[in-house]
């Protein structure tokens, strides 16, 4: 065993007590990372009072936060930040746009280069919101990039959802928007080798 | 190595008074608040200075935007749940937030680290002496740290001076792995063990 491994196996709380004791590096690297362990463990029982301006800094400054309204805490539900909003408005976004794109007549979604008027009101009427505007196309299931306005789900920022809602309903409301948006690409794919916008003999 | 050296003291624990204080600094009473300042306080600045690779100045800039943080959230703190863990979860959080929002790296010179650890960098093979070493080693160990990437330092700062265990610094962290904290933590233990000399080996406490 090379002291590589020694280290690795050290590493792992597994020590060699036969190689340590005849590799003098090895054995000097095992001292160095008790010490190393027992300094951490002191430097944690090293804090100190607050300096007393910086405590008093704190207060005057959540003193003036106290001074105005506080931000209402939700009555119901939790919010949901950073990568969980991520992951929520891309999974609600995945669903909107293949539910959508699924509403659609296929003559209408595969004929159309570009969003027209009309088929954007078809959007819109589909929408439980009037204010949802889905970007063309969504022939290819794109959901990436997918901008829906006036959903709050869907707006920047952290994300309320119920609170009794469980992580496990998230991961299900994920895997069945990519289940949504996979069928879409899939029918979008067989909709363009057979382009039904031109009349059969 | 398992949980932090205070992860099995009070990091995971309320006790009823600081369970009554968090109720009512929830409510708004600033009085409560202030205590929780002044029981939590210490620890969280030794976090952060640690996170900032020792800059005093900048730590107590973060440490007090931790707690303004800290205030404006309380009344999202969910009482079925234990109040240290919380605290700290959001506090460490709020100091990584802003650091990484800083985008800057810690400049450190070596001048400076040679005044802060009080000791003559080795140069040609030149060693401290021993006494030197004994004296300094903890410094040595502290320089060592400041030298860390930022992760190492933060996680290491979660875990010793915070106090936190490897399940909370994963709910700090987004949901890192609790695998990948372990790694990252002795990954971090092993390069300040490379960094010590060796003749500091014996001394440290």
């Amino acid at each position: 065993m090379n002291c590589a491994d020694f280290r690795k196996r050290l590493l792992d709380g597994r020590t060699d007590a036969d190689h340590a004791a005849a590799c003098a590096p090895c054995r000097r690297f095992a001292a160095k990372l008790a010490a190393v362990d027992a300094g951490l463990a002191a430097s944690s029982r090293d804090s100190a009072p607050l300096p007393p301006a910086l405590r008093a800094g704190i207060l005057a400054a959540t003193s003036r936060e106290s001074a105005a309204p506080r931000p209402a805490a939700p009555a119901r539900g939790r919010v949901l930040d950073g990568r969980a909003a991520f992951a929520f408005r891309g999974a609600v976004a995945a669903a909107v746009a293949a539910a959508a794109w699924l509403a659609l007549p296929e003559d209408l979604a595969l004929a159309l280069p570009a969003p027209a008027p009309e088929l954007r009101e078809r959007f819109v009427s589909a929408a439980p919101q009037a204010s949802i505007e889905v970007p063309w196309p969504l022939t290819r299931a794109a959901v990436d990039g997918v901008a829906i306005r006036g959903v709050p789900a869907l707006s920047a920022g952290p994300v309320t959802v119920p609170g009794d809602l469980p992580e496990a309903a998230l991961g299900v409301c994920a895997a069945a928007a990519l289940a949504a948006a996979a069928a879409g690409a899939a029918l979008a794919r067989r909709s363009r080798r057979t382009p039904r916008t031109e009349a059969r003999p | 190595m398992d949980a932090g050296p205070d992860a099995g003291s009070d990091a995971g624990k309320d006790d009823d008074p600081l369970r009554a204080l968090a109720l009512r600094a929830a409510a708004g009473d600033h009085a409560a608040f202030a205590a929780i300042v002044d029981r939590f306080g210490g620890r969280v600045r030794a976090a952060a200075l640690r996170m900032t690779a020792g800059r005093t100045d900048r730590t107590d800039d973060l440490v007090q935007e931790a707690f303004v943080h800290l205030w404006t959230a309380l009344p999202r703190w969910d009482p079925s749940r234990p109040f240290t863990p919380w605290l700290l979860q959001v506090a460490m959080n709020r100091c990584r937030n802003v650091l990484r929002g800083e985008r800057r790296r810690p400049a450190t010179s070596l001048d400076a680290l040679a005044e802060e650890a009080d000791f003559e960098p080795r140069a040609g093979g030149e060693r401290p002496d021993a006494a030197a070493a004994r004296r300094d080693a903890a410094s040595v160990l502290r320089a060592a740290r400041d030298r860390l990437p930022e992760t190492h330092r933060t996680i290491l700062a979660m875990h010793y001076e915070a106090g936190m265990s490897h399940e909370q610094i994963s709910a700090a962290l987004g949901g890192m792995p609790i695998g990948t904290i372990k790694a990252k933590l002795h990954r971090a233990r092993a390069a300040l063990a490379a960094e010590l000399p060796d003749e500091l080996g014996e001394d440290l406490p």
